[in-house]
């Protein structure tokens, strides 16, 4: 299967559209300017590539992150001349900040006593979903969706989804995928404090670089099958031959030093792609201008190029975009594609003076025009060493690969925890039994290493916790494994704490220490150094159902064969402000238990890879769907069981409506994990064998027509 | 008089109680007895095993609790070689 790019579209400081920004940062024009969108007069650097003239949309759910994104997808998908309301489009939006800017203060002030704690509507756009409900709104509608994030690399999470979607689902006609970040005073503030800003126009790969400049913006790409594209006329503006994202496992700020894991990354990107170190003919660098990425990234350069390193033009668009967070791998990925059709190659601005660490790359000082480009390599690199490599071709460069095989996907092994304990999956059917629980968990420290731990955070702690005692029932090899994990809110207290100390003390005074574990996706790092996780990592956020959301991105991603072994499940922490902020505002009627804090994990694997390790099989997803219609009838009502967060949910079940129900509400309480422990409880009653097969029923309170349920079936043994 | 034996004068010796102290909260070393860091044992690398993102939080913190600034970049990295270093360039802050 060959996937075309036949749209693209970005916003940027340095224009409203891809052709553009594009244009002006082959010029070598500059978007920097002093961020003016918010007080920034006590930070050491302020200056920054802010977006200037975009108007946000009237509404709640509307934020100025999602105003970028809006502009951009629906550039994407009028170039692509695709329309979701004639054909079948997913889309994956991957982001870090959403609606911070226009929410931070306000929590900083609710924590403070100075205003209300009430459910308001104006903190509809806090959410990392809530881009994906306006677009939905907006641009919609859109036959799958979901939410990743993976710190730096989360555009670039969003194109591998885009692509397992389209290898594993034939119903989906192109996907529009991409990513989006809006400054904040919550991110300048923390970079700044991480010391990794530089206060002038920043220099990547130059010997005296002192750090980044923050960018903000939107990239949005229409991603389709060649077979699909083609029948509509519709023509490729390059070929997107590979994704691949995997994790350092090594530190939750700093890149690993030797490149040679994010190198190792570069070379299986090429790989998959089929194409040699040869035939690549130019690299869009991550390139920040840190001390440690640029040189770290001339290594995994080196190490993944050989000697062809020395032929290779690079260039960094930082310089010129700012780093744009959430977005960057997803507007690189569109320079890169539009390098491929140009033959134009942009500079990295700024660069005078080469770092001798970084002298092995073929620098673009100037940008320079070619006649023919074949192959381009795009990379991101994340807070808690999430990496992202994208391989993007001519057209038909190299021989499309063979026919696709779909896996098999079992599960191996599950646990969860709450407040009364810890729980491998064969235990986990008593979490839809006994007396409910409620509050929160007492002992977050309970198998870890305190050492190891320090830095750990809540969610942190709750993520590895269940992904070590899940990977320990699997008997499973961490290092093979990544991991997928959801949560609705992220850690919007710890986000309001954070900016409250910026109110009351100022920025200087703002923990460096404490900013990493305000990205969405740290938790996530934070499991995956622990426990050595080098396959995918990344979060998903879909409010109540983010367990549900997490658990469908690593069935879909084997099914597709773009990941082989993933931990999946949930791990929000228990918080006073979402219980009493978020959970009335997106209230759906399942709400029936007490709020109680919990987390669950689930080990995935291709039936492939559980056999090749002689795994014990607990049981096979049969089906992963959006309507109940499509899973067949259970052989033995008595011996099989519907499973769900809330008894609401049981009975919309078609043909299994006269099964048996069980839901995690009536004993282990209500929380964003509770569509994750619903899995593990529907693995442990079938591993134990007290029913042959499962149907796990989730939903998320959507903006209206998504297909916001989930169906997964579970059924017993290998077949 | 030897200089293994010199006595420090009170507040010094309680001033680096203060880091040693700050050190184990700041950086959640739990478990950790303030009083078993050395004095002059190397923080970073070899001795407590911190790194830079641990020199941020402390360099931080000692702004928080003492009021004196630590430089950034290569002038810090003496200032953070042991607790004594820490506290000799808190109290020759406080005194210009």
């Amino acid at each position: 299967m060959r996937v075309w790019i036949t749209g693209i579209g970005v916003t940027s400081a340095l224009g409203a559209t891809s052709e553009e920004t594009f244009a002006r940062l082959v010029r070598g024009d500059r978007g920097l300017s002093e961020i003016d969108l918010f007080d920034t007069s006590d930070q050491r650097a302020r200056i920054g590539g802010q977006v200037r003239g975009v108007t946000v949309p009237r509404g709640y759910e509307w934020s100025r992150t999602s105003a970028f994104a809006l502009q951009a997808a629906t550039e994407a998908l009028a170039e692509a001349r695709v329309h979701p309301n004639s054909s079948r489009v997913g889309l994956v939006v991957g982001g870090t900040t959403a609606g911070m800017f226009e929410d931070e203060l306000r929590v900083a002030r609710m924590l403070m006593g100075d205003e209300p704690r009430v459910p308001t509507q104006e903190i509809r756009c806090h959410p990392l979903s809530s881009t994906l409900d306006a677009l939905h709104a907006g641009i919609g509608p859109f036959c799958r969706a979901r939410t990743v994030a993976s710190a730096c690399s989360s555009g670039t999470s969003a194109l591998w989804l885009a692509l397992a979607w389209l290898q594993a689902d034939d119903s989906i006609d192109a996907v529009l995928a991409g990513g989006t970040d809006g400054l904040c005073r919550l991110t300048v503030t923390g970079f700044n404090a991480l010391a990794a800003m530089d206060p002038e126009p920043c220099r990547p790969f130059d010997r005296g670089r002192r750090g980044m400049n923050l960018g903000e913006g939107a990239g949005f790409l229409v991603v389709e099958r060649a077979s699909h594209a083609s029948k509509r006329g519709a023509s490729p503006i390059a070929e997107l031959a590979s994704v691949v994202v995997g994790a350092e496992a090594h530190h939750i700020t700093n890149p690993e030093p030797t490149g040679e894991r994010a190198g190792r990354l570069i070379s299986r990107a090429l790989e998959r792609a089929r194409v040699t170190p040869d035939m690549v003919d130019y690299v869009n660098a991550h390139g920040t201008a840190t001390p440690l990425n640029d040189a770290m990234e001339s290594k995994a350069l080196a190490f993944a190029l050989g000697s062809e390193i020395s032929r290779v033009p690079v260039s960094s668009s930082k310089a010129q975009l700012g780093h744009t967070l959430g977005a960057a791998g997803a507007i690189e990925a569109v320079i890169s594609a539009l390098v491929l059709r140009s033959g134009d190659l942009p500079p990295t601005a700024g660069l005078v003076d080469v770092d001798p660490e970084c002298a092995n790359l073929q620098h673009l000082f100037k940008s320079k025009h070619v006649e023919r480009v074949r192959a381009v390599v795009s990379t991101s690199f994340g807070f808690g060493g999430m990496d992202g490599a994208v391989v993007l071709t001519q057209p038909e460069l190299v021989a499309e690969p063979s026919s696709r095989v779909l896996s098999r996907v079992v599960v191996t092994g599950g646990a969860a925890i709450g407040p009364r304990g810890l729980v491998t999956s064969r235990e986990a059917p008593s979490l839809t039994r006994g007396e409910a629980s409620k509050g929160r968990i007492a002992d977050v420290s309970t198998t870890l290493d305190p050492a190891r731990a320090r830095r750990l955070d809540r969610a942190g702690r709750l993520a590895t916790i269940v992904a070590q005692a899940a990977l320990g029932e699997a008997n499973a090899p961490a290092a093979s494994f990544g991991i997928v994990m959801g949560s609705g809110y992220s850690a919007v207290d710890d986000c309001g704490a954070f900016m409250r100390r910026i109110v009351e003390k100022g920025p200087r005074l703002a923990s460096p220490a404490e900013f990493p574990n305000l990205v969405p996706s740290s938790p996530i790092g934070h499991a995956s150094i622990y426990l050595g996780m080098l396959g995918p990592p990344m979060a998903t956020a879909e409010l109540q159902a983010s367990g549900e959301s997490a658990i469908a991105t690593a069935i879909e991603a084997i099914t597709a064969g773009e990941a082989t072994s993933l931990v999946a499940g949930a791990c929000p922490v228990g918080a006073d402000l979402i219980d009493e902020l978020f959970v009335p505002l997106f209230a759906d009627g399942t709400e029936e238990g007490e709020r109680a804090e919990g987390s669950a994990a689930i080990v995935f694997e291709s039936a492939g890879s559980a056999s090749e390790r002689s795994a014990r099989v607990l049981c096979t997803v049969s089906s992963l769907v959006h309507d109940p219609a499509q899973i067949s009838a259970p052989a033995d009502k008595t011996r099989a069981r519907v499973v769900s967060r809330s008894t609401a949910l049981c009975a919309l079940t078609g043909s299994w409506s006269d099964v048996q129900a069980a839901s995690i509400s009536r004993g282990a309480g209500d929380s964003d994990a509770s569509g994750a422990m619903a899995v593990v409880a529907a693995v442990g009653m079938i591993a134990t064998g007290e029913i042959d097969e499962a149907m796990v029923v989730g939903q998320r309170p959507g903006p209206g027509t998504t297909p916001s349920r989930y169906y997964l079936h579970l059924v017993r043994g290998t077949s | 008089m030897v200089q293994g034996f010199r006595e420090c004068p009170m507040d010094e010796k309680q001033l680096r109680d203060k880091i040693k102290a700050l050190i184990v909260k700041e950086l959640n070393l739990e478990g950790r007895d303030p009083a078993s860091i050395d004095d002059d044992a190397p923080l970073f690398g070899e001795g407590l095993g911190l790194d830079s993102l641990d020199a941020l939080q402390l360099a931080m913190s000692i702004e928080e609790s003492f009021g004196v600034r630590i430089p950034e970049g290569e002038a810090a990295k003496p200032i953070f070689r042991s607790v004594a270093s820490l506290a000799q360039h808190v109290e020759r802050s406080k005194a210009a």
